[in-house]
């Protein structure tokens, strides 16, 4: 039995190099998960989006929990009509249920299922995408970084966060470039502004990555095109910018500030983006890994300085499983660390975000608000700080490291 | 473990529990071990002083159980959870909800004309009897409760003092079940629901046998070629 231990261990490490089966092994992973799993946004945004159909895109906007720009939106409505009409019959008047009828339908798993399956494709799509442009010596270890990986599958698959879009352009963009399609890369960094608004934060870096000023000038056509033509549906609505450009989300990223004076604020996160992105203007380096550090801060800023949504996590997987590969000795329990506070943190927040999920199983956990702050009482608040900044550190961490010691992680051709 | 029974989640308005105001819902318990109730209020006297009972009658007007609620722990449309401890051999008797304002008290018309008014029992503007004011003061001088208008719950009918109206309360019960019991029927029931959608269930199961199919056919392949390796 000893003996064939080696053999054993041989044989999962040639396991762990074979793509199908860890893209295999993941597809199943997020198929047993799909369908049991629903989320308070996946709920209220495909709520949103039926407005799209049935009441037009001004009322659609009207809608106080609308949080995406019109991409995501005309693409759910789109992706919802043919599901509609094919093989999720009935969605859209599922959709119209209150939530405890909704999750007690017969077709609840059914409808789960198709409303997360683009987002799910996207994010395999990302994750193959991923391991196609690290060092090809890391290409089997980072798709199984990603396709096993608990945040992606969490964020994604049981989720069904949007970002996964998004996230796959932005892989993408990384793509093209380093193929030197640098204009096209402009564009995929456009779509992906125009599906959710943070990818905004990047293109100031890929913009002064060109050196000519023609090819600069080209690269944001490229790249504002996109933006434009994506919100062309909601260029005369006063609402979009109320609800999604002054949303929630940008005041998380403004929050932390301070007074400087009478009516004057400094935004700690606005701060240190410039310097981040002034630091890469001056700096000579303009390689494909620099680009990639720089993203790498700045969505690590937004876990370091932001009180940010569990579900951004996604934005950040593809450095951290990059520093994993290229830090190697450099510290992986930043990493454990880091990935666990995040479970815990989540695991504190309310219940909608982890037990409330499986309500298509039994409708009661949906109706729980927060169990384990029942439990701790007035520690709570603590124990949440505690768990939010124990991630600020380790993403802290991760970032100094990587852009101390200038991890190469991509492919430079 | 706390489990949803019975339920009505509609709301399509308020009726005010003011003096003389009594609403009640039938419905038939699920499970034994009946352990709370939650309802739908609201408070437009937040921190006020009034209190209300609500009980839980069995099929001969006998009360089973009871709460009194301050109007203190009310907020507006919110749901208020009531614990009744755990009433046993509950499973299929049919019982009351019964929720009014606490203490011997005398009917407001104005109230009264309101609450019908809104479960479309009255003919005609009724309300112009009364000033706004007056109005304003009956409704937000108590707490209301959700219901929604039609039959939107099978089980049992509503009352508004006794009358039988064509509507349903808005409310939850809850039973007590030990863990074992609540995990095994939870994915039970859910097994039932999927396997009801039998076209969807067909394809999942599907879906996961080609996978199950690959993943199995590359194993093979590697501990193939791992064995003759070793072989040689």
């Amino acid at each position: 039995m000893l003996a064939e231990m080696p053999q054993v261990k041989r044989l999962l490490k040639r396991a762990w190099c074979d793509p199908v089966l860890i893209v295999s092994l993941g597809i199943l992973l997020r198929l047993l998960v799909m369908p049991v799993a629903m989320n308070w946004d996946l709920w209220t945004n495909s709520q949103v989006a039926v407005k799209w159909l049935t009441q037009g895109v001004a009322e659609m906007y009207a809608d106080p929990r609308v949080a995406y720009p019109p991409l995501t939106y005309g693409l759910m409505k789109t992706w919802f009509e043919i599901v509609n009409r094919s093989v999720a019959p009935g969605l859209i008047s599922w959709l119209a249920m209150p939530e405890l009828k909704a999750l007690q339908d017969v077709g609840v798993f059914r409808y789960l299922f198709w409303l997360k399956l683009p987002w799910v494709v996207a994010e395999v799509l990302g994750g193959i995408l991923l391991s196609r442009i690290v060092k090809k010596k890391w290409r089997s270890q980072i798709l199984v970084l990603w396709m096993l990986n608990p945040v992606v599958i969490y964020t994604v698959a049981v989720f069904a966060n949007v970002d996964a879009a998004p996230v796959l352009l932005i892989l993408a963009a990384f793509w093209l470039w380093q193929r030197k399609r640098r204009y096209l890369s402009g564009g995929a960094l456009g779509v992906a502004t125009a599906l959710k608004l943070f990818p905004v934060m990047l293109a100031p870096f890929w913009l002064f990555s060109i050196r000519s000023l023609r090819e600069r000038f080209f690269w944001l056509v490229w790249y504002v095109l996109p933006v434009i033509l994506g919100h062309l549906p909601v260029m005369k609505i006063a609402a979009y910018s109320q609800n999604v450009l002054g949303g929630n989300n940008l005041s998380k990223v403004f929050y932390f500030s301070v007074e400087v004076g009478l009516e004057r604020l400094l935004i700690i996160f606005v701060m240190a983006y410039v310097f981040v992105w002034l630091r890469f203007v001056y700096n000579e380096d303009r390689s494909l890994n620099e680009l990639w550090r720089n993203a790498m801060v700045v969505i690590g800023g937004l876990f370091i300085l932001t009180d940010f949504h569990v579900q951004w996590a996604l934005w950040l997987v593809s450095y951290v499983v990059g520093y994993w590969v290229a830090g190697r000795e450099k510290g992986r329990m930043a990493v454990w660390v880091g990935m666990g506070s995040y479970f815990l943190l989540v695991l504190l927040l309310q219940a909608s975000l982890h037990v409330g999920m499986l309500g298509p199983v039994e409708p009661t956990l949906w109706l729980l608000r927060n169990p384990v702050r029942e439990v701790i009482g007035d520690d709570w608040g603590l124990a949440l700080g505690i768990a939010h900044s124990v991630v600020a550190g380790s993403v802290a961490w991760i970032v100094w490291v990587s852009a101390r010691d200038k991890l190469e992680v991509l492919e430079e051709k | 473990m706390r489990k949803l029974g019975e339920y009505q989640v509609v709301s399509d308005g308020r009726l005010i529990l003011g003096p003389g105001q009594e609403v009640s819902q039938e419905l038939v318990a699920r499970s034994n071990g009946l352990a709370g109730v939650r309802l739908l209020m609201f408070n437009p006297k937040l921190g006020g002083e009034g209190k209300y009972k609500v009980s839980v009658l069995d099929n001969e007007g006998k009360e089973l159980v009871s709460q009194t609620v301050a109007e203190s722990n009310m907020s507006w449309e919110e749901w208020l959870r009531i614990d009744f401890g755990n009433l046993p051999e509950t499973e299929g008797k049919e019982l009351t909800l019964v929720i009014g304002r606490e203490g011997v008290q005398k009917g407001e018309a104005v109230v009264s004309t309101l609450n019908r008014s809104r479960l479309n029992l009255t003919e005609g503007d009724v309300l112009r009897a009364y000033t706004t004011e007056e109005i304003e003061a009956a409704d937000k001088g108590y707490a209301g409760i959700g219901f929604a208008l039609g039959d939107e719950y099978k089980g049992g009918v509503m009352k508004l003092n006794g009358e039988a109206v064509k509507a349903d309360l808005t409310f939850q019960i809850f039973y007590s079940q030990p863990l074992a019991e609540y995990v095994a029927s939870s994915i039970q029931t859910a097994g039932v629901r999927l396997v009801q959608d039998s076209s969807f269930f067909g394809e999942y199961v599907l879906m996961l046998v080609v996978v199950l199919v690959v993943i199995g056919w590359r194993a093979r392949r590697l501990l193939g070629s791992g064995l003759r390796k070793s072989k040689l």
